[in-house]
Order: C-alpha cells, then structure tokens, then sequence
C-alpha cells in the first residue's frame, strides 16, 4: 500500500521500529532510483549512491524525530536535496573534482517544482489557520499531535470537567482547522492548477 | 466526521492501533476513496501542528535566552566592577613588610622634622626695634 508523505512522517515519528522500517522502505522505492541514477552521472557509483541513501535516511529520522524537519516540500525533493549536498561534501573531501555539468544538473533535477510549491504554500495555509484558533483550541490540538499525551492528562491540564469534554473540545478544534484549511488548501490547489 | 471516527484515525497515525482494527484500517484505507482522503488530510494537519509547535518552540527558547544573556551580561559586569572596586580598596589599606617599614622611617622622620620646626619656632626671635630708633642710632654713629 503507498502511503502519502504526511501518514509516512508520522510512522517514523510516532510508530513502532517496523512501521518506521515500512516507512523507510517505501521512501526507499520513491526516492533511491533518482538519487542512484544523479549520483552515477556525477562521478559516483551504485555504491556511493547506497552510502549516501543511508546518510540521507538517517538525517531524515533524526530531523523527524528531533522536531527539525519542516514539510516544505515533498519528501523525494528533501531527499534528493539532502543527496545532492551529501555528495558535494563528499566530492570536496575527497579531492574529486566536481564536473561543471553538476551545478546546470541541480536546475535541471527530476523534481516537480509546482507540486513542491503545492506542498509548502498548503503548508503556511496550515500554519495561518492555526495562529486564526483561539489559544485554548491551539493548546489542545499542541497536546495531543505534539506532545502527545493522554486525553485523561490534558483534562487536567487545561481544566475540563472529564476526560470526555476534553475530547469533545479537541474534536471540535480539529473539525474547524479541517474545515478553513479544505476551503483554502482547495483554492491553493485551483490556483496552481 | 464524528469524533470516533476522528480517534479511530488519531489512534492510527499514533501507531496505536494492533491486529485485527488495525488490518480493518488499513483496508478500508486501500478501498475507500473518501476515507483514505480523510486520512490524508487528517496526517496533513498532524504534521502541520507538529512543524508549527516546533518553530514556536525554536522563536521562543531564543527569546528567553537572549533575555537569559542580558541578565547574565548585566549581572557579571556589576560583580566584575564591584570585585575590582573591592580589590582595589584592600589594596591600598593592606601594605607589605617593606612598605610598612617605609611607612614608619617616613613617620620618624615626620617627627624628627616636625621636633626641629618646633625647635626653629622656639628660638628666640631678635626683636626689632622701630624704624625712628634705628634711624637715631645710625645719626649717632656718625656723629
């Protein structure tokens, strides 16, 4: 089954090691033959561009994980920008020469610039509508998707009767954000279109 | 969506559910178009949060650290002044040996001078005598 990027976000962040794995394995199938395939045309091998994907997992999960990452573009751009730069460093330490076609190959790297945009204009649509809830809604929604605790615990933080109103509250919140970013995730998408 | 619906889909995301729910999940997921929309947008908005609280917390530490730093600044550069003032006023009341006899041969000789002074104060002082007397007196030598 194809996850899409945020559902395999969350894996590696909150899953157990074999969703993550599942995750990993399905970033792998996405993003590996672009890489394998850039990292070939700039003096390397299949066995650098092997190296190299596992840097570039290994930076993904701990930017994840560590609250680091920002979802400004799809994860196969992330990747292959990560990729790029691993192999710049690479290259330089190791007193190889970088062919001047590499820098015209960055502009003209397979990623789709327009779904990138999609992606990090839904992106601060995301983060405008949240700063447009009012404090108490940010707080609950901050509690449960970040620091994720219990429902039982955030009543008692924020002073619900029960743990039930609490949920109520939150799903309320959550209905309202889904609302305003459909309506303007949606016009985002038509503008691109 | 009503919020079971909505806790079922958290529930997943958070890597919660097992088994048999989790397998029902996962092919409603694979089948229904709407549904899997629904999650979709739902692990849109998680990661939206999470990326949001994130930069809060990376704009906020920030804040309270620099505040942190002026007070540190300001607080170390008044301890460095006072020290140094501290130091400074031991100094000049604490002396060495060496100065402390320097000190006293200066006291001695304060005295003695001061003695001698005395002594040239003391002395008796030739009176002198009125300018008319001193003025007959040489009219008589002469004559």
């Amino acid at each position: 089954m194809r996850y899409s990027d945020h559902i395999l976000i969350l894996k590696i962040r909150c899953g157990k090691p074999q969703e993550a794995d599942a995750a990993l394995r399905q970033i792998r199938k996405q993003s590996f033959d672009m890489i394998c395939a850039w990292i070939c045309r700039n003096n390397g091998r299949r066995a650098d561009a092997q190296d190299i994907f596992q840097d570039v997992c290994i930076n993904l999960v701990q930017n994840i994980r560590n609250n680091k990452y920002q979802h400004k573009a799809k994860l196969t751009t992330y990747n292959f920008r990560v990729a790029q730069n691993l192999w710049f460093k690479k290259l330089r330490k190791s007193g190889r020469n970088i062919p001047i076609d590499t820098f015209s190959d960055v502009f003209e790297s397979p990623i789709n610039i327009e779904e990138d945009l999609i992606v990090k204009e839904r992106n601060e649509i995301l983060h405008k509508y949240l700063g447009r809830l009012s404090q108490r809604e940010q707080e609950i929604l901050k509690l449960h998707c970040f620091e994720r605790q219990k429902m039982s615990k955030i009543a008692t933080i924020m002073g619900f009767k029960s743990e039930q109103t609490a949920k109520n509250f939150k799903c309320k919140a959550m209905k309202k954000l889904k609302k305003l970013v459909f309506v303007g995730g949606r016009s985002c998408t038509l503008r691109a279109m | 969506m009503n919020c079971e619906r909505q806790e079922w889909i958290d529930s997943y995301l958070f890597g919660e559910l097992e088994g048999q729910e989790r397998r029902r999940f996962e092919t409603q997921y694979a089948t229904d178009e709407a549904f899997r929309a629904e999650v979709d947008l739902q692990a849109e908005i998680m990661v939206g949060i999470n990326s949001y609280c994130s930069d809060e917390e990376k704009i906020q530490p920030t804040k309270i650290i620099s505040m942190q730093n002026i007070r540190k600044i300001f607080i170390a550069t008044a301890a460095a002044i006072a020290f140094f003032l501290m130091v400074q006023i031991t100094l000049t009341n604490i002396s060495t040996p060496q100065q402390m006899i320097a000190q006293q041969t200066a006291n001695e000789t304060r005295v003695i001078k001061d003695n001698l002074n005395d002594f040239e104060e003391t002395k008796p002082i030739r009176p002198r005598h009125p300018i008319y007397l001193r003025l007959a007196y040489v009219a008589l030598s002469f004559s």
